[in-house]
This record gives C-alpha cells, structure tokens and sequence, in this order.
C-alpha cells in the first residue's frame, strides 16, 4: 500500500503537475535566485532564480518516461532473447548466453557510461546505454524460468494432448513467468531511475538546460554547504521515493500473481 | 471382454528409440512389438529403465524433446472404418491432431500433471477445444460432464477449482477426464496409480475399467506392478533392458511364465503376511544384480547375467522371440525348462 501511494504521488505531479503548477521550469528570474521554500515556491528556487518545484515536475516526466521505455524495451529484448535461448536451444543459447555473460561482466553503470560517452552525451544514448546493462539479467531469468519450466510434467501433458509449441509458450510458460517477468521489471525500473539520475549526476545524461534530478543534484551539490539544501533535496528525495515505491509494488504483485494466493485468471 | 477383430487398433513393429547422451547411445527401446487389439488392455511391466515409458511416449512421439529418436519400426493405428495412421511418418500438425484425440495419454504424477495457474475447468476445456469446434460453453457444458463421469462430486463448483485445491486421487480423476474428454480409441496411462496410496489405486483401476467399458477404448497401462497388471490388462509384455522379453495372455503370463525374468517378477510379488508370519516358509524373493548398463549392453541375452538359468550358449547370441504357446512369446532359449 505505501508502496502504491508514494507511486501514485509521483505519477500524479508527472502527469498533472504542469497543469496545477503552470511555472515555467526554465525561467530564469536573477533577483529571486536561491530563494528557500515558501508558499510562492514549495522547493524554493535555484541560483538563477528558476522555481525548484516546476523542475522537480518536468524531472518527474523525463525521468518516469526514460524508465518505462527502458523498462518496456529491456523486457522485450531481453525477456525474447531469454525465451527462444531456452526454448530453441543449441548453437543459439550457446552464442546468446556468451554474449550475455560478456555484458555482465562489465558492472552496470560503467557499462551505460561508456555507451553514453561513445554516444556521446544525451538522453538516448543514456537510455540504450541502460537498456543494453539491463538486457541480460532479463535473459538469464527467463531462460532458467523456461528450461525449468519446460521439463514439468504439465507441460509435456499439454503437448500429449496435441498443443502446438506456441500454445504451449502461450498458455503454459509464459504465465509462469509473469511473476518473474514483475519483479525483474519494477528492479529494472527503479536500477534505470538511479542510473539516469547517475549519468546526470556526472554530466553523461541529459544536457542542460533541461532539468533532470540527477543534473539538479549535482547543481545543487555546490550549494548544499552553504545552506542551499533545497536545491539537491528534492529531486533527491524524488528518486528515493520512486525506487522505494517500484520496489514494494514488485513485492505485492509477485503476490497477487501466486495462483495459491486465489487470484483470478480466466484462458 | 476381449473382441477380436480383423487389424487391431494399434500395431507397433520392430520399434527402435534411442537417446544421445555425453556416455554415448542409449537404446532404450530396441525391436519391440506388440499389437493392442480394439477395446483390449495391454500391461506393459517392467522394472525402472526397462523402456517402458519410452515406447509410450514414441506411440505418442513426444520423444524428440528429451533429445532422443524414433530410429526404426513401424507404429500403426488403425481407426476403424478409417485408413490406417502410419504415426512415424506423420508431420507435426497431423500428430498434434492424433495427440489428445486419438490417443490420450496420463502421467504418473498427478501432483505436476496439472499446470497451477488454469483452474481444472479451463485445462479441461483446453483439450476439448484443441479438438473439437465447440463453443466455450458448451466446452464448459462438456467439461462438468466429464468430471461428473469421473466421479468428481458437485462438478458444477469444483469445475473452477485449482489443482492447489484438489487431492493426489481427484488430480488423477481431472488427469483422467481431460484424457478422455476426446474420447480417444487409445488410452496410455503410465503407471497413473504409483503415486496414489492404495485404496485410491483400487479407485482409479476401477474407474479406468469402467470408462473402458463405456467408451470401448484400448487402454495400454504401463506399471511396475504385476498385482495391477492382473487386474486390469488382457495381454501383458514384459519389458527388460528395452526389450520385449515376455508376451502373452494375461492368464498364460501368471499361470505359465516361459521367461527366467518374468518368474523372477512374480516370485517378488510380496503376500499377506509374508514378512510378519514367523511360520511363513519362505523369505521374499529378489531378482539378484541390477539391470544391465545401457550403454554396454550384454552381447547375449541381456538377462542372462541375473539369470538362475543361465548357461555359455546364452551369452552368444541375442535369443530371438520363441512362440512358446498361443499368441504367447519367450525371449529365452531355455523356455521349455522355465516353470514358475
């Protein structure tokens, strides 16, 4: 449940922000500059004068919309490499899971760097550089899921009862795998806030004057010793609470998926 | 029971089925033959790894998926009134079409036999709706019918149940129902009775009997035990080391073995009172060794180094199939000396 609430909190000031909140997060304002948090500005504003809160907003969109394509692409291309590896077998799994294990050798974040900078510096090359560090652990789950999967008894029932290999992926597997499927998701999701907040923190993700939490952090690190705290603060506190939150929703769907736990599905 | 007709409705010849393994080639089945005629049961027994189960899941050929293939034989049903199905020759979306609706088949687990996220309703309507163009309520309709003929009681609740919800002996009954629910001409139920405690066993044994009856099905009933085979089957083949060693009539087979291994079987039938009855006048009987590797097969007969009877001649060549009595056969070339 909390993890619900601070979620929807989030996804209500990506979406409806900018209609409640119409300032415009770009403009620049010298004489009110490094202001603190008032009723005129809830995050107070940064050091050219631009109101925190209308950032945070603009922030909240880049950031949630950058990890659901991340998370909807890596799931894609993962999660298919994952299911034929483990399905077709052979000379395929062979190549695959090598080349698998060879992006997993570099860690995560370094390796979405060094996409980044060959990339150069933006908010795709960010984004390929995470769905490329999230697409193997995609495949190895998946993989194991669906050579697990396949040696149940059930399964080759259904196969002696005449169902053809893609209704058994169908009908059989993959809603075997959804729970597995959730979980790594919402990982994947919270592991592409904070590597796209990271490679805004050290200038590799999207470029200013754009405002993005990681970018805002390190603008705001110059002035959390002198007092300035909301400046780094907030978006901050953004990127917690939605890593916080994707990571309790996953624990409640892996439940709601349990088929012991009397939820419905109908075929 | 037995009616005999003209072809019989399944015909396996010289099946041979083999597995890769990183030890080399397995034959887990090597020249078997038998014939199922219509409306009869066949017993298939045998001890673990004798090819049992192997020679139902080529009937079905379901074997390419465990790495192995069907290299050689002919595996033929007969419909009646149909022209002949040669199974090893069909393309996959024929078999598919054989597979659930012209020979069903029940797995020994009914614990994993059922996939847990479907409720037994839909698994049921799934095999019917594989075959038949129904719509999903009358699938549905179809569906309580078949768990009411099983003897599921109030079908009409339990239908949406899940299998979590179901015993061991009610998961055979669903087991069972989605195996019949094409009413197919062959049944294979592999050892569908090991993991249920006894009086379940009776149970199921009865109810596979009765439907029998109704559908007027074959039924090729794989087990390792002989107490069931006597109950249930009409013929019995005896499977050692993935071969046909005895076959014959059921009566023929308990009252008059002509195989060392089949007597060895029937003397390690254990009976009441054998173990606790101090005036009992004889200890259990063991088939002593284990069962040859099967990658290195003896050249000979493959019993011979277990057997009681065993003499040089039987380790030179493999013993064909002697006609050792009417529609009875002995893999053993001492058969004459054979007695129980």
């Amino acid at each position: 449940m909390v993890g619900v609430v601070m979620f929807a909190i989030i996804i209500f000031i990506a979406v409806f922000g900018r209609l409640l909140w119409p300032v415009d997060p770009l403009r620049v304002d010298i004489l009110g500059s490094l202001l603190p948090p008032s009723l005129e500005h809830p995050m107070g504003t940064d050091d050219v004068g631009r109101d925190v809160f209308a950032r945070f907003i603009q922030g909240a969109q880049v950031s949630i919309g950058v990890a659901i394509g991340v998370t909807i692409a890596g799931t894609l291309i993962g999660g298919t490499l994952g299911l034929l590896a483990g399905l077709v077998g052979g000379w395929f799994d062979t190549i695959v899971s090598r080349t698998m294990d060879a992006i997993l050798a570099f860690p995560p974040l370094i390796l979405a760097m060094a996409v980044a900078i060959g990339l150069g510096p933006g908010i795709v090359s960010a984004a390929l550089g995470v769905i490329l560090a999230a697409i193997p652990w995609y495949f190895r789950l998946l993989r194991s899921e669906v050579l697990r999967l396949r040696t149940l008894m059930y399964v080759e029932s259904a196969q002696a009862l005449g169902a053809s290999s893609f209704r058994l992926i169908r009908l059989h597997i993959l809603p075997q795998t959804t729970s597995t499927i959730f979980i790594q998701a919402s990982s994947v999701f919270s592991f592409s806030i904070l590597t796209l907040a990271a490679l805004g923190f050290v200038g590799l993700g999207i470029q200013p004057p754009t405002p993005e939490w990681g970018t805002m952090i390190t603008e705001g690190l110059a002035y959390a010793l002198t007092g300035q705290w909301w400046l780094g603060f907030f978006p901050g506190l953004g990127i917690f609470m939605l890593a916080v939150s994707a990571n309790l929703i996953a624990d409640r769907l892996r439940d709601i998926y349990d088929p012991k736990s009397g939820a419905r599905l109908s075929l | 029971m037995t009616t005999t007709s003209a072809t019989p409705l399944l015909e396996v010849e010289g099946l041979k089925t083999s597995f890769k393994t990183s030890r080399g080639i397995v034959k887990s089945v090597d020249d078997v033959s038998f014939v199922i005629p219509a409306g009869t049961t066949l017993g298939v027994v045998g001890e673990s790894g004798s090819g049992k189960s192997v020679t139902s899941l080529s009937i079905m050929r379901l074997v390419a998926r465990g790495g192995g293939s069907i290299d050689d034989g002919v595996i033929r049903l007969n419909k009646p009134g149909q022209p002949a199905i040669d199974i090893r020759n069909l393309d996959e979306k024929s078999m598919r079409r054989v597979r659930g609706n012209d020979i069903a088949m029940i797995f020994q687990e009914p614990m994993t036999s059922l996939d847990p996220v479907w409720s037994i309703g839909d698994q049921i309507i799934e095999a019917v709706r594989l075959h038949q163009k129904v719509s999903r309520a009358e699938a549905r309709e179809k569906a309580i019918e078949m768990l009411r003929l099983v003897g599921i009681p109030a079908p009409e609740s339990r239908v949406d149940d899940f299998p979590h919800q179901l015993s061991g002996g009610m998961r055979q009954r669903v087991m069972i129902a989605i195996a019949l629910s094409c009413r197919p001409a062959l049944l294979i139920a592999d050892e569908p009775t090991t993991a249920l405690d006894v009086t379940i066993q009776a149970q199921i044994l009865n109810l596979i009997r009765r439907l029998q009856k109704e559908i007027g099905m074959s039924v090729l009933f794989i087990t390792h035990n002989l107490g069931v085979v006597a109950e249930i089957a009409d013929r019995v083949a005896v499977m050692y080391a993935g071969q046909v060693v005895e076959e014959g009539p059921v009566r023929a087979i308990f009252s008059a073995p002509r195989h060392p291994y089949t007597v060895g079987l029937l003397k390690s039938i254990p009976t009441p009172g054998s173990s606790s009855n101090p005036m009992a006048s004889r200890k259990l009987d063991t088939i002593g060794g284990a069962p040859p590797d099967p990658v290195a097969l003896p050249h000979g007969c493959r019993f011979a180094p277990r057997c009681p009877l065993a003499i040089d001649e039987c380790q030179k060549a493999p013993p064909p199939l002697f006609p050792v009595g009417e529609n009875h056969g002995a893999r053993c070339i001492r058969w004459p000396e054979v007695s129980k």
